[in-house]
């Protein structure tokens, strides 16, 4: 009898592999053909002389990239970005959250004006940014009036700064909305307790809400990382394929060396970047995983 | 509520689903073979042959002539019309008018209706007696005072009505502007008439003038619907448009948008929709109701250089009536296109030549390869050509044509205009010319010009051949900079510094002006490719800022400004930024300068700072999988315009051709006493001669070319064999350089400060190409 | 759901010094999110304005922004750009080129309809699926490709363009819709993110379903995807904002320029356009405006399961 159930069991396990693994198919299948295939040719790439010759090279690419100057100012400059930037998009957008998680009036309002920048076109914004931090523009008139001096600021150190306020203008508000979706899901009861054995709100946020917050915070990250790649977008339409030294990132080193027809360079510089990536996510994982179990179901 | 939004959207996804599916089997089949094609037709019309022919009109199948006879006997010219009617073969030619002399007379526009009426607008010079200095009086015509009509004359000859437009055009401000430029007859009969610039006057079919309209734009031209209504392109506020001009309202109509971005102004009734729109390559048709557009076909595959349609028809049968005429071919035709299913036809191999522009002469060289190869056919791939006018456009562009390299798609053939040769070549795009040309038949690798190969030589590769070649250059009097070619950028501030206070050093210099000629051969001093270092923060770098701050920021033109021989004579001028295609632009030069002149280049390190530029070089792809016959088509190009150099501007690239042209260059044209057949002589009994051209200068300063001496030749010889270097231009850091020391210039930064940023930027893009 | 979340919890008495703080901190709290608010809508009050503006106006505030040298080069702005919010005189003139005389920015409006709407429907009901199937089952096998998918979704485009462009090639569907529309449909954004969701639908509910002899496809069209309603509106929402906003796939994928969608139209704007810029990107916002304003409640609703409790 127990023999019996447990080869059920193992069957029904194997029949919801069989069936879930149909339902994953029609994704899969795509995402095979239209991400991991190019991705396998990017590969390719990265272990050929050039794309016109495609003599086999295996890692003289990797040591290429790795030993190039502008790549790792390139990877420097990006990590940096990356390593500044998140971090503060995290941290502002879960300020915001709880800002608003007060009842303050006009909440839902203000709200949709934080999730408004999503949906300015990039000519918008690229224009105003322009208007605002060109050596000649607003910003700076600003700075002339308070008695300050000019600052160029696209063409000096101020640069990721300038583009780092891009980016979290324009994801804070999406941030936020995660935030606070995760704020109002932790259970009542909870905080409750915590109030009447009086602790102090900031006792509160750190041991309680902290820890129902960690998934959310595993989520935020991953999006702003995905996001701060984005902003490319938007820098390169501001400064060019040649920007100052401070604001050239990995994707400008791609994209100037898919013009000057350097393909190898560029899927070896990919696939650097990729490994990072799974190196950092995986990080990430591992940390969710560990501070996030105690609150799990 | 929901269900029907749910249902609602169902049924938009699979509306637009399916749509999708339609648009991708038709350009899924475009991409091989579109369904229909048009086939060429060549109409031959007997009488054509060694006469004077001047089209003027295709309508209603039927095509209007005019055939100038030149009568030995008489010694005298005259002019008749002719119509033929296209719609069956073998029709001869109908005689209109003949004999309607146009000796005081300008025929400026003509048109014809339905009826075979024809529409002139004429403009009639007074006959003036004058003499010359020799006593002779002779007979000429007073053209500043002419009077323009517009004359109906009836198919018989005969005139309908005359009506004189002098006091009308004289409305328009600008002489040159008063001319009438279009014509136009629409389905009533009344006419139109245009200058071109800013006018149009709408005449009644009975000749009374009905009202004008005012343009603040430029007229692109005016054209017929299918309806018979008249419409004008003109550009407005966002690009070009047509407007119909309505007769009611005595105003401009509808204005239709949405047009191609290559079309230009040349409008004709359409087939089944409303407007035939030429491009400059493509055919399309218009539909005013949708606004929208449709490609009919590409002239190339009809074989026809579509720059050189002259006009066109459609037929009630549905054929496109062109006629056409090549000069650099020397061909004029009439091509009837005719509609034919592609299974019909029987398909050719296919070469595509690729590039960002592909210039007319190659384009009428394709044509003349295809019509004379049966097994394959030359397309092209103009990767500029959809290119709209957005920021980014050439780029996006160059990016489409990567794609096509980088995925194995490239075209067999490139164009080398517009193109990053040396990159191209280092990348190994380019294959190796050099065993081709060794065992070519056509071309002589002896006869050829080394230097023009060496230059075309990067990375051991000979990536292309032109069809003729100039150089660039600096001169300079041989008392200004010596006898020796080449210096470098200290060199010539020094040289510069010597010049009086006042002295503009270059013609035309600006800031910019200056910066570009000092930096743009001339950059290896601050960079080293090899070990990737740059100093752009140097002192001597600044130097080269602060040298190039001295001069003005914008050019300014003046009337009394002193030209350039007179700045030469006062010793104000360092150099002149000079193209050499020819031994007379040297001539020109010397005779400038009073002394012997040195081409000294531009500066720079290495070799002697002239470059060379080729015209119409075309290079084959190591991928291409018809190498053989992509040369057989260069070798026919290269080899016709190498054995005929004819008119073509530049260098020919042969040595034989080149010696021909210089041989050519130093025989005199004398002045012969037309009754004795002797040498005129001047009175220091020297034989005049004929100048062979000449440049002309503003203040009434001119300089002839006469015959070529021998040390002239040798000096342009000399320079062609010593400049080996091809004229590229690395942008990228021409556009650092340029972007960031506008801030310097404009004194809003110090020179220190723009050359820091200039410094980093160009590090990486160095670090880049490691 | 909103209504839950605004019932205040129990309340005490407090003192008086407590409800003042109170009061003063909810004062800073409005005073931080107005700021905040002031700067985050001004492109767009910007934007809108600005629209009702001439084009000569426009052109005489910005022209220069937007101008390029001969060889390509960003252009040095020298004379000062004026960032004016109110128009000197409101005009409908930039509206009535843009809606009345050039029926290309609204057939390229229509591009964008075209190629956005299909990606976001089928892109979510493939993700729906997949999600499903990862909640279902949690093999090794299936954590490596959820884990890759998020990797995919990292890479920029400049290393997905010449394979993107090399597999369109070899479909044969390169300068259809079909070569934007696939490799959007398929796409792991969604699934990422339902999968995040899926995963917190109580285990206990779908075994109940079970027991009561449901199978999979049941399980899932009757369970599993109604739960997901809110995910699935927030999801649509982002992939709908992301593709609305695409650019560089449509430039190199579709090479007629007829083609393109307006967001290719808004990335590129030269001075010569730029006078109609602010018609056409107003145009543009509002059917992100709409889903916004649909969508708000169920993107709030939506991203709590996900952000919420993993289960």
């Amino acid at each position: 009898m127990k023999a019996g159930q447990k080869h059920k069991i193992s069957r029904r396990v194997r029949k919801q592999k069989v069936s879930s693994g149909a339902f994953i198919a029609p994704s899969f299948l795509g995402v095979l053909l239209f991400f991991i295939l190019p991705f396998i040719v990017v590969i390719y790439y990265s272990m050929i002389d050039n794309p016109i010759a495609g003599n086999f090279v295996f890692l003289e690419n990797f040591r290429i990239v790795l030993r190039n100057a502008a790549f790792r100012k390139a990877a420097g400059n990006t990590l940096m970005f990356s390593a500044v930037a998140v971090p503060l998009a995290v941290v502002l957008s879960l300020m915001l959250a709880v800002l608003l998680d007060n009842k303050i009036p006009f909440r839902s309002q203000f709200r949709t004006f934080f999730l408004s920048p999503m949906m300015v076109p990039v000519a918008s914004i690229v224009l105003i940014w322009q208007v605002l931090f060109h050596y000649n523009g607003a910003v700076n008139d600003v700075m002339v009036a308070l008695g300050g001096s000019k600052i160029d600021w696209m063409k000096s150190e101020y640069s990721q700064v300038v583009t780092a306020i891009l980016f979290l203008w324009k994801n804070l508000g999406y941030n936020m909305i995660l935030f606070m979706a995760a704020l109002t899901s932790i259970p009542k009861d909870i905080l409750e307790v915590a109030r009447l054995e009086s602790a102090n709100s900031l006792q509160t946020f750190f041991y309680i809400k902290m820890r129902y917050l960690s998934p959310t915070i595993l989520f935020v990250t991953i999006m702003s990382l995905i996001n701060s790649f984005k902003v490319f977008r938007e820098v390169y339409l501001l400064t060019g394929d040649r920007p100052y030294d401070t604001l050239y990132m990995l994707q400008h080193f791609m994209n100037n060396m898919f013009k000057s027809l350097d393909y190898q360079k560029l899927s070896a510089a990919a696939i650097i970047m990729s490994l990072v990536m799974i190196v950092i996510i995986g990080i990430l994982f591992l940390v969710e995983n560990h501070f996030g179990k105690d609150v799990e179901g | 509520m929901k269900v029907r939004i749910v249902k609602g959207i169902a049924l938009f996804l699979s509306a637009v689903m399916m749509l999708g599916l339609t648009a991708c089997g038709s350009s899924g089949q475009k991409e091989d073979r579109p369904e229909f094609v048009y086939v060429p037709e060549y109409i031959q019309v007997p009488q054509w042959k060694d006469q004077d022919i001047n089209v003027m009109q295709m309508s209603g199948e039927k095509l209007y002539y005019r055939v100038w006879a030149w009568d030995e006997t008489t010694g005298e010219g005259s002019t008749a019309y002719y119509s033929l009617d296209l719609s069956q073969e073998g029709i001869e030619p109908a005689e209109l008018f003949a004999g309607m002399s146009d000796g005081s007379q300008d025929f400026m526009h003509m048109q014809f209706d339905e009826a075979g009426n024809m529409y002139a607008a004429v403009r009639t010079y007074e006959e003036i007696q004058e003499t010359d200095e020799r006593g002779n009086t002779y007979t000429t015509y007073d053209y500043e005072n002419a009077e323009t009509a517009l004359i109906k004359y009836l198919a018989d000859g005969s005139e309908g009505f005359r009506l004189d437009l002098t006091k009308m055009m004289s409305e328009v401000q600008d002489e040159y502007a008063r001319y009438i430029q279009y014509m136009e007859i629409d389905k009533a009969g009344n006419i139109y008439l245009s200058n071109s610039e800013s006018k149009i006057w709408v005449i009644s079919a009975e000749g009374q003038p009905l009202f004008t309209l005012n343009v603040s734009s430029w007229i692109n031209g005016m054209g017929r619907s299918r309806d018979g209504d008249v419409y004008a392109t003109m550009h407005d506020g966002n690009g070009i448009v047509l407007k119909k001009i309505d007769l009611a309202a005595k105003d401009f109509g509808e204005t239709l948008s949405g047009l191609p971005t290559n079309f230009y102004g040349d409008v004709q009734p359409g087939m089944t929709k409303d407007f035939l729109l030429k491009g400059d390559t493509v055919l399309y048709e218009y539909d005013a109701k949708t606004q929208t557009y449709e490609e009919i076909l590409k002239f190339i595959e009809c074989d026809i250089n579509g720059s050189y349609v002259q006009d066109m028809c459609v037929t009630e049968d549905g054929r496109i009536l062109v006629y056409y005429s090549d000069w650099s071919l020397g061909e004029t035709e009439i091509v009837s296109l005719v509609k034919t299913p592609s299974s019909e036809v029987t398909e050719k191999v296919t070469l595509t030549l690729g590039g960002m522009y592909i210039s007319q002469d190659i384009q009428s060289a394709i044509i003349k390869f295809n019509k004379s190869s049966d097994q394959y056919r030359i397309t092209i791939k103009d990767y500029s050509e959809s290119m709209g006018t957005e920021e980014n456009a050439w780029e996006d562009a160059l990016t489409r044509m990567n794609n096509d390299i980088l995925t194995g798609n490239a075209p067999d053939m490139i164009s080398l205009d517009n193109m990053n040769v040396k990159m191209l070549a280092a990348k190994g795009v380019l294959e190796d010319l050099t065993s081709y040309l060794e065992s070519s038949d056509r071309l002589n690798r002896e006869d050829m010009i080394d230097s023009v190969l060496k230059a075309y030589t990067m990375s051991d590769t000979l990536c292309g051949i032109p069809l003729t070649f100039y150089i660039s250059t600096l001169l300079s009097g041989v008392s200004v900079v010596g006898e020796e070619p080449g210096w470098t950028i200290d060199e010539m501030i020094e040289a510069a510094d010597q010049m009086p206070a006042d002295a503009p050093i270059m013609e035309y210099a600006t800031k910019n002006s200056m910066l570009q000629i000092l930096t743009i051969y001339g950059m290896d001093s601050y960079m080293n490719w090899e070990t990737g270092e740059c100093s752009f923060e140097s002192e001597e770098f600044i130097r080269v800022l602060e040298f190039a701050n001295r001069f003005p920021k914008e050019r300014t033109y003046s009337e009394d400004d002193p030209v350039m021989p007179e700045l030469v004579e006062q010793g104000k001028l360092l150099a002149v930024d000079q193209t050499i295609s020819s031994a007379g632009d040297y001539q020109i030069i010397k005779t400038i300068w009073g002394e012997d002149v040195t081409c000294i280049g531009y500066p720079t390190n290495s070799g002697n700072g002239s470059v060379l530029q080729g015209s119409e070089a075309i290079a084959i792809s190591s991928k291409s999988k018809n190498k053989d016959v992509a040369w057989e088509f260069l070798e026919g190009m290269i080899a016709d315009v190498a054995e005929d150099p004819g008119h073509s501007w530049g260098f020919p690239i042969t040595k034989s051709a080149l010696e021909a042209k210089f041989e050519e260059d130093m025989t005199p044209n004398y002045q012969y006493d037309y009754e004795t057949g002797e040498i005129l002589l001047d009175e220091n009994g020297k034989p005049l001669e004929y100048s062979k051209g000449g440049w002309s200068f503003g203040n009434n300063v001119s300089y002839d070319i006469y015959a070529a001496t021998q040390e002239e030749v040798d000096a342009v010889k000399e320079l062609i064999e010593s400049t080996t270097t091809l004229a590229t231009v690395d942008m990228e850091i021409l556009n650092i350089i340029q972007e960031e020391v506008a801030f310097y210039f404009e004194g809003q930064k110090s020179a220190a400060e723009v050359a820091e940023v200039i410094q980093s930027t160009i590090q990486v893009y160095v670090d880049e190409n490691r | 759901m909103s209504g839950k979340r605004t019932a205040a919890p129990a309340r005490l008495r407090k003192g008086r010094k407590k409800k003042i703080f109170k009061y003063t901190s909810l004062g800073i709290a409005m005073v931080t999110a107005a700021l905040f608010a002031i700067l985050f809508l001004m492109p767009i009050v910007l934007t809108i304005t600005n629209s009702f503006m001439t084009q000569s106006e426009i052109s005489s505030n910005y022209g220069s922004v937007f101008a390029t040298t001969e060889t390509g080069g960003k252009v040095y702005i020298s004379e000062k750009i004026n960032l004016k919010f109110i128009p000197d005189m409101v005009s409908l003139q930039q509206y009535i080129t843009v809606l009345l005389k050039s029926p290309e920015y609204l057939l390229k409006f229509w591009n964008s309809v075209i190629l956005v709407v299909p990606i976001v429907v089928f892109q979510l009901v493939i993700a729906t699926l997949a999600s499903y199937g990862f909640m279902r089952y949690r093999g090794r096998m299936r954590e490596i490709i959820f884990f890759s998918y998020i990797i995919l979704m990292l890479m920029p485009y400049q290393v997905t363009l010449v394979p993107n462009y090399l597999v369109s090639g070899w479909l044969n569907i390169l300068d259809t819709n079909w070569s934007i529309w696939l490799p959007g449909i398929m796409s792991p954004f969604a699934v990422f993110l339902l999968t995040k969701f899926m995963r917190r639908i109580p285990v206990g509910v779908i075994e109940a379903a079970q027991i009561d002899g449901a199978g999979e496809w049941q399980i899932f069209s009757k369970i599993c995807a109604p739960l997901c309603k809110g995910a699935l509106c927030s999801a649509a929402i982002l992939v709908f904002i992301d593709y609305w906003n695409m650019v560089e796939q449509p430039l190199i994928l579709l090479s007629d320029p007829e083609m393109h969608p307006l967001s290719v139209f808004l990335s590129k704007i030269n001075s010569g356009e730029i006078g109609l810029a602010f018609a056409v990107a107003t145009i543009y916002m509002v059917p992100c405006l709409f889903v916004f304003m649909y969508g708000e409640e169920y993107l709030v609703e939506g991203i709590t399961y996900q952000g919420g409790i993993k289960g």
